[in-house]
């Protein structure tokens, strides 16, 4: 297992955002993560990549406890993130912004260089190199958001709604990204409104309610779940479209 | 093509920062030589300034407590057992690197309005402590260092020995800031000073980048004060110390171009000899020249904000676009 979550819980004082979850993420395998909004995925990101402390359990990440470990120590030993919210470096150029992460794993410039063109070809970016990041629209800034974090050539990759937002085109160029970046050998976390992608993409996906990990299983199984059903037309309508 | 040429605005600026050497040599007098001295010295403080606060976007507005390191330590070094300003330059570094390392350690964490003004309390408080301890410091006099010219003094009769020491000074400065604009260290400083977060997740580690650039920022900026006090030959705490003084690099990298290697001395070539120069000729009123100079910067800050040298740099691309154009079409 290349990550193992063990009864993981999360606090924001009398909330729990996240609520004794447990799972397991093998090897270069795409597992979905969906739920309504506020179910707690977010929450989980920040969780296993260090950027919020956990509250209780424990996060073991190629067989180290990461539980207590900082964001960029984290980041170092394999685990990047993308932002739901698209967080890119405003003034730097879209290449300054994936050598940022490029610099994870080195000093020498040229090779933070090499590396972060590598990603933004894998997100078809490399022709926006040198524009400002501020400058590109919604898609380029969630492609530039996956290749900041490739850049710091992770063994696991957590993908935040990446696609919301998206139109349906760019939503299948995107699938096929990920498709791509899971056959270079990364493995993969994603969360996702867009049923039809995640089924393309993950042959597993975990249900997350209330912060509670309500399901386990197959695409199928999932879409077929009366319990799913429940947690998404229990809640308010307007969340459903999110 | 066009990124053939943009490259090269670097260059130019390189060209400039070396070539502006000659300037003292043909200027006229001392008056105006002492302009271009001060205009190179201010020009290496800002710079210096800039390699954190611009970088990080995070203004350390006591800055100059790490000029006044710099000037007391050599001095006293120098009235006290003799030692030779060039060592006694080196102690004020060892001396700014310890200070900024136990102030960077409580400080750097804060965020926002609570870092700048825990830097003015850290400044303020030196100059009460340089004011207070008269018995070392002869407190508010200040200390005057005696006109004993020579090399290993640091002292020279004319002011081109003067005028070429602080340019060095800047070129070093700017050296430095062109090396870590192009490493790992200015490009997390960079982007932590944008986005904290979103930079740790990329595996920046925060506390040490700022740290090093906090460093590196203080002794060099400690370098100057030891400079300024060869040149004067007189200091006194609210002259090295002063929250003036600290504006004054503040303002000059932010008149020429924030967190850019060659804008703090773009801002220093521009505004140093502006202001001494409306100094000499409007001291007949007083107070105008300062309100002159503070119009100025208003005027900068209103209509250029990122500074003059990336309007320049802009500019300059856009000619060179203009005249691109033509080339492709032949
Ligand atoms: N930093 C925070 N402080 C307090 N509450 C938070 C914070 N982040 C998230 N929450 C709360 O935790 C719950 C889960 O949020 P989130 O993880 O963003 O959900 P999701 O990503 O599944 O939509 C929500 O109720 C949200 O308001
Ligand atoms: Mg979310």
């Amino acid at each position: 297992m290349l990550l193992k979550i063990e009864s993981v819980t999360k606090k924001f004082g009398g909330l729990s955002a996240v609520s004794d979850v447990s799972l397991e993420v093998e090897q270069g395998t795409i597992l979905g993560l969906i739920g309504p909004n506020g179910a707690g995925k977010t929450t989980l990101f920040n969780c296993i990549n260090g950027t919020l402390a956990i509250t209780e359990g424990k996060i073991i990440f190629d067989g180290v406890d990461i539980s207590s470990k900082k964001s960029y120590e984290i980041a170092k030993l394999g685990i990047a993130r993308s932002y739901q919210i698209v967080q890119p470096f405003g003034n730097m150029t879209t290449l300054q912004n994936a050598m940022v992460g490029g610099f994870c794993k080195t000093k020498i410039y040229k090779e933070a260089e090499e590396i972060a063109l590598r990603s933004l070809e894998l997100v078809h970016l490399d022709h926006k190199k040198d524009i400002i990041a501020k400058h590109l629209n919604l898609g380029e800034r969630k492609k530039l958001e996956i290749a900041k974090a490739l850049s710091t050539q992770p063994k696991l990759l957590l993908l935040d709604e990446v696609m919301a937002g998206l139109t349906p085109i760019e939503v299948q160029e995107m699938v096929r990204i990920i498709h791509s970046i899971n056959a270079s050998g990364v493995t993969l976390i994603i969360i996702e409104h867009i049923m039809e992608a995640i089924m393309s993409l993950s042959k597993r996906i975990i249900v997350l309610n209330f912060g509670k990990k309500i399901m386990e299983g197959s695409p199928e199984d999932v879409s077929n779940s009366q319990q799913v059903i429940e947690a998404y037309f229990g809640v308010e309508e307007e969340e459903l479209d999110a | 093509m066009i990124k053939k040429l943009i490259v090269k605005q670097n260059s130019v600026l390189w060209i400039i920062a070396v070539g502006i050497i000659i300037v003292p040599f043909i200027l006229p007098n001392r008056y105006f030589q002492d302009i271009a001295v001060m205009t190179f010295l201010w020009a290496g403080l800002a710079t210096s300034w800039n390699l954190y606060s611009g970088y990080c976007n995070r203004l350390s507005i006591g800055h100059a407590a790490f000029m006044g390191i710099g000037a007391y330590t050599s001095t006293l070094l120098y009235l006290n057992f003799g030692i030779s300003p060039w060592i006694g330059m080196l102690a004020g570094g060892a001396l700014s690197a310890l200070t900024a390392l136990l102030i960077g350690g409580i400080t750097l964490r804060l965020k926002g309005t609570f870092f700048v003004l825990s830097t003015i309390a850290f400044g303020e408080i030196l100059k009460v402590m340089t004011i207070t301890s008269t018995e070392v410091t002869s407190g508010a006099l200040g200390l005057m260092i005696p006109f004993q010219p020579g090399f290993a003094n640091m002292i020279w009769t004319g002011k081109i020995p003067y005028a070429i020491l602080a340019w060095i000074y800047m070129l070093v400065a700017l050296f430095i800031s062109v090396k870590l604009e192009k490493s790992k260290l200015g490009y997390s400083l960079i982007a932590l000073g944008e986005n904290q977060e979103a930079a740790e997740n990329l595996g920046v580690n925060s506390t040490k980048t700022m740290m090093t650039a906090f460093i590196l920022s203080a002794v060099l900026t400690s370098f100057g004060g030891t400079i300024f006090s060869q040149y004067i030959m007189f200091i006194e705490p609210t002259s090295v110390m002063g929250l003036s003084t600290s504006i004054n690099f503040i303002l000059l990298a932010i008149a020429g171009g924030l967190g850019t290697a060659f804008g703090p001395m773009v801002g220093s070539f521009i505004l140093t000899p502006v202001s001494n120069l409306l100094r000499g000729y409007l001291a007949g009123i007083s107070g105008l020249h300062g309100f002159i100079l503070g119009m100025i910067l208003i005027i900068i800050l209103l209509y250029r904000p990122d500074g003059i040298l990336p309007q320049l740099k802009l500019l300059s691309k856009r000619i060179l676009q203009k005249l691109d154009k033509p080339k492709k079409g032949e």
